[in-house]
């Protein structure tokens, strides 16, 4: 997904602030950028009922697909790849 | 334990008829008296029960009423008090997130509800800022 209009975004739901969130991600080796939702204001506005959750927004910040629990690597690529050429085409 | 008598109830009651009969006058005026006694008894205890429930009930109507009264405060939603928590400041259920309330979150067709948060260098960025990019949000929870 490099040079493609792609970004995979993290939200932390423990309520960690950044630097314990930083130190939990380099012990669980994950590498993508993260919202520390400290306050939970985001689990609070987007009433998620567990993790993962998992929302695949499009390039014009219209939400497309949303899994609560993983639907599975295949699934989650067939269908950012189908919005990643939809974006690239418009 | 040796016992020489017999065994049950009904051969008590064989052996103590035969003396019941002898003072048959006597014994019923005495019976009468004792069932007024406990006519008596019985009265004053119904009297009793039903004033006392009677004056319990007056007197905690009024509480009763002010009891169903007092307004239910909801618990405002995904809202956490503030105060001191544990060590780290962090709420006590920390390490697991909170429940929400049963609902889903934003929809598929929905415009994404904007984020603003700090990331984990503590640089604070949007959802938005990502605008002309498919995004994967991905919410994740150390267990």
């Amino acid at each position: 997904m490099e040079g493609k209009p792609f970004a995979l975004i993290g939200v932390n739901t423990n309520g960690y602030d950044p630097e314990k969130m930083k130190a939990v991600m380099q012990k669980e080796n994950l590498v993508w950028r993260s919202f520390a939702d400290q306050d939970r204001r985001i689990f609070s506005a987007w009433r998620v009922q567990g993790t993962p959750t998992l929302y695949l927004i499009d390039h014009k910040g219209t939400i497309r697909h949303r899994w609560i629990g993983s639907p599975g690597a295949q699934a989650i690529d067939s269908a950012i790849e189908a919005l990643v050429k939809e974006a690239e085409t418009s | 334990m040796k016992n020489p008598e017999p065994e049950g109830d009904s051969d008590y009651d064989t052996d103590d008829a035969p003396s019941k009969p002898k003072k048959p006058k006597k014994a019923s005026s005495g019976m009468m008296a004792a069932i007024l006694v406990i006519i008596g008894v019985a009265a004053v205890s119904l009297v009793l029960i039903i004033g006392g429930a009677v004056v319990l009930t007056i007197w905690l109507w009024p509480t009763r009423e002010k009891v169903a009264q007092v307004p239910v405060q909801p618990r405002p939603e995904g809202v956490f008090p503030k105060g001191p928590f544990g060590p780290d400041g962090m709420p006590p259920n920390i390490g697991k997130p909170p429940v929400n309330p049963p609902g889903a979150g934003p929809a598929v067709g929905a415009a994404a509800p904007d984020i603003e948060a700090a990331d984990m260098d503590g640089k604070r960025f949007k959802l938005s800022d990502y605008r002309g990019k498919v995004v994967l949000l991905d919410f994740w929870n150390e267990f």
